[in-house]
């Protein structure tokens, strides 16, 4: 099977999406609008389809537009249910979903290798969250129960120290609360999110699980661990792109007004009508909001990643990119990613740029002498007079034919010039401005037709096309009519200057008419 | 007689020269051949990657390799990947999953949901589904069945027959899954 990826190229028209009632959280896009109009199913699949559409394209542009080296995975894990980075930065731990049970093991971030496999009993359930404390060597493992066979719901909260290997239950839920899909750390209290769900704190001093707030019209926008609180947006105010942020402090004390975030994401080929959804900040006092949030962003969903220009750069150069589902959480210099079965690490401060997977040259010429012997090149001269008359360069056409199977093949081909004894592969039609004879000018329609001989030698025409062949001249330049697509007419331009001279070559795929 | 020769002459000629110029195309010289090959060799890029994953090697005998072959002499981007495997016969591209019954270890055996597991890890790595939400892996009697694509209900999966010992005797893939 062959499997092919095409570039993908925008139309000029400009593509807006102004996601009303979405706000793009540290935890992921929500839809507000389904909570406060639960009859507009339209509305509501239109988000969920088009919003994350519109965010997996931008990806795709960004990624293909970061013409940066690759950075490889340093080593990738396969079966990690859940995985987080260490307190000393240099390794991470993850649960690893064996046949039997689960185990928890300690790897080394420089190398990928086991360092050590804890000797504990696992907690039954699934464990979904692991969180390294920031200033103490305690991690915490969140585990869930499944609740009619498609729902997790929390099921407890442990802690784990690794210096002595001991497993400590702290909470268990007895009611059906959703199993968070986030854990962040604020002083000694581990912040719980599902989705756009009211987030839950659990103090780790009193083992007590409470709302961050009593206001449900408050959600966690980001956790800002450096001040003991976290940005809230209240989802009610402000109009359906823009909503307020407000600091909730430790005490519970929530201020003013800090910033806004707009939500809205436009998609242009017209640079400046790009849109990603930002922070707006009104009062340079409150410029940390902004730093606040960039720096405790992890984990982000590729949904959410626009919103973080450094992080969508450091993800559009991974060399899984488009596998990876989750950045899930980095220190200054590695990177944890996750896909839905695998976690990637990189070291994205000296990105490692030799792929590991790669084979060794041996293998890789038994590989190439493989497809050798499955594909033939056939090498012709493209002889014609109209040729001859206007290039100081020879052409060649080159067939490929690639052997599938017994029955099927495929075929490609493409030209090549010979200009000033120098080989180069023709592939814009703009490379045959420099080979034109310099005392060839385009001043007349003979002239013209000569090299719309040209034209039909390298890029003829299909069958049902021939009847829009015609060639013009409008002013200096001389249009090509080559195809028709829904009235617009498709073809060459040749631009030449007053005495014919020809100085550009180019395809435009709507063309003057005459 | 001569004439007649003369006319039949003019003919072949005229012959070749029709069929010359209806082509268009000419023969080439050694020293044009040699660098056009240098110009294709420069253009056709293949690079490859190993898969490693110890996913693979629990049910099949055989290496896998990611081809990547990209025609540089293209200005639109496009390349293919192809999936190659190496077993003692040599290459061979992989396309269907079907292909893989000849290398599926002699001592793997599809009796339960955990070897059913495995074989649908298997599947995940060389053939990956688009949603992980549609995977199902649902028991028929003697086969076994992989839903790996779910379009608004209409299900299409690999359904695998085993023996009574549970050994595969068959792949079919891209099947609809009533």
């Amino acid at each position: 099977m062959y499997l092919t990826r095409n570039t993908y190229s925008l139309e000029k028209e400009t593509q807006t999406y102004k996601p009303r009632n979405v706000i793009l959280t540290d935890v992921g896009i929500s839809y507000i609008q389904k909570r406060r109009f639960p009859n507009e199913l339209k509305m509501t699949l239109r988000k969920v389809f088009f919003q994350p559409l519109l965010a997996i394209l931008m990806l795709i542009c960004i990624s293909i537009s970061v013409s940066a080296q690759k950075n490889y995975a340093l080593f990738t894990l396969d079966d990690i249910q859940a995985a987080c980075l260490t307190f000393d930065g240099r390794h991470m731990l993850g649960i690893e979903a064996a046949e039997d049970k689960s185990k928890l093991n300690l790897y080394r971030l420089e190398t990928g290798e086991l360092k050590m496999a804890f000797d504990i009993e696992l907690p039954a359930e699934s464990i979904k969250q692991i969180i390294s404390h920031p200033s103490e060597d305690l991690m915490y493992l969140i585990t869930a129960r499944l609740v009619d066979n498609r729902k997790y719901m929390l099921d407890a909260i442990y802690s784990f120290n690794p210096m002595n290997s001991k497993l400590k239950k702290l909470y268990t839920e007895k009611k059906e609360l959703k199993c968070p899909t986030q854990v962040k750390i604020v002083n000694n209290n581990l912040v719980l999110t599902s989705g756009f769900d009211p987030s839950n704190v659990f103090n780790l001093e009193n083992n007590n699980l409470h709302p961050l707030t009593t206001n449900e019209d408050l959600r966690l926008f980001s956790t800002v661990p450096e001040q003991n609180g976290y940005i809230l947006v209240n989802i009610k105010e402000g109009d359906e792109d823009v909503k307020p942020l407000y600091f909730l402090n430790q005490d519970g004390g929530l201020s003013e007004e800090i910033a806004k975030y707009d939500s809205r994401m436009v998609m242009s080929t017209v640079k400046s009508e790009n849109k990603v959804p930002h922070l707006i900040i009104d009062n340079e006092e409150n410029t940390w909001v902004e730093e606040a949030y960039q720096n405790n962003c992890m984990p982000i969903s590729m949904f959410e990643i626009a919103s973080h220009k450094n992080w969508s750069e450091v993800h559009s150069s991974l060399d899984q990119s488009t596998q990876i589902a989750t950045l899930l959480a980095a220190n200054s210099t590695y990177l944890l990613a996750a896909s839905r079965s695998k976690i990637f690490v990189y070291n994205y401060a000296e990105p490692q740029t030799v792929n590991p997977a790669a084979l060794n040259e041996n293998e890789l010429d038994e590989i190439k002498a493989y497809f050798g012997a499955k594909t033939s090149y056939e090498k012709k001269a493209i002889n014609s007079s109209a040729i001859q008359q206007i290039f100081d360069a020879k052409f060649y056409r080159i067939d490929i034919t690639t052997q599938i199977d017994e029955s099927s093949y495929t075929s490609d081909k493409f030209f090549a010039i010979n200009y000033q004894d120098s080989y180069t592969v023709l592939r814009d039609c703009s490379e045959l401005t420099a080979p034109l004879k310099q005392d060839y000018t385009m001043s007349t329609k003979e002239s013209a037709m000569l090299f719309e001989e040209v034209l039909d030698k390298l890029y003829p025409v299909g069958t049902f096309d021939e009847k829009h062949k015609t060639t013009y001249q409008i002013g200096n330049n001389w249009i090509f009519v080559r195809s028709e697509s829904f009235g617009d007419y498709q073809g060459y331009v040749v631009e030449t200057n007053a005495d014919g001279t020809v100085q550009n070559i180019k395809y435009e795929s709507k063309l003057e008419t005459n | 007689m001569k004439i007649t020769s003369n006319i039949i002459r003019a003919f072949f000629c005229m012959g070749i020269c029709v069929s010359f110029l209806s082509t268009g195309n000419a023969q080439i010289s050694d020293m044009e051949s040699n660098a056009l090959d240098q110009l294709i060799a420069d253009n056709v890029a293949i690079s490859a990657d190993i898969y490693s994953s110890k996913k693979i090697s629990a049910v099949c005998t055989a290496q896998f390799f990611k081809v990547k072959q990209v025609p540089k002499y293209r200005s639109d981007g496009m390349y293919n990947e192809i999936l190659l495997m190496k077993t003692s016969e040599g290459y061979s591209e992989l396309q269907y999953a079907e292909d893989l019954l000849p290398i599926i270890n002699s001592d793997f055996y599809l009796t339960n949901k955990k070897d059913a597991s495995k074989f649908e890890a298997l599947l995940d790595e060389l053939y990956p589904v688009f949603s992980q939400s549609a995977k199902q892996i649902l028991q028929n009697e003697n086969q076994w069945i992989f839903v790996r694509s779910d379009s608004w209900g209409e299900k299409e999966g690999t359904i695998v027959t085993v023996d009574a010992d549970g050994k595969i005797v068959q792949i079919a893939s891209n099947q609809t899954i009533e």
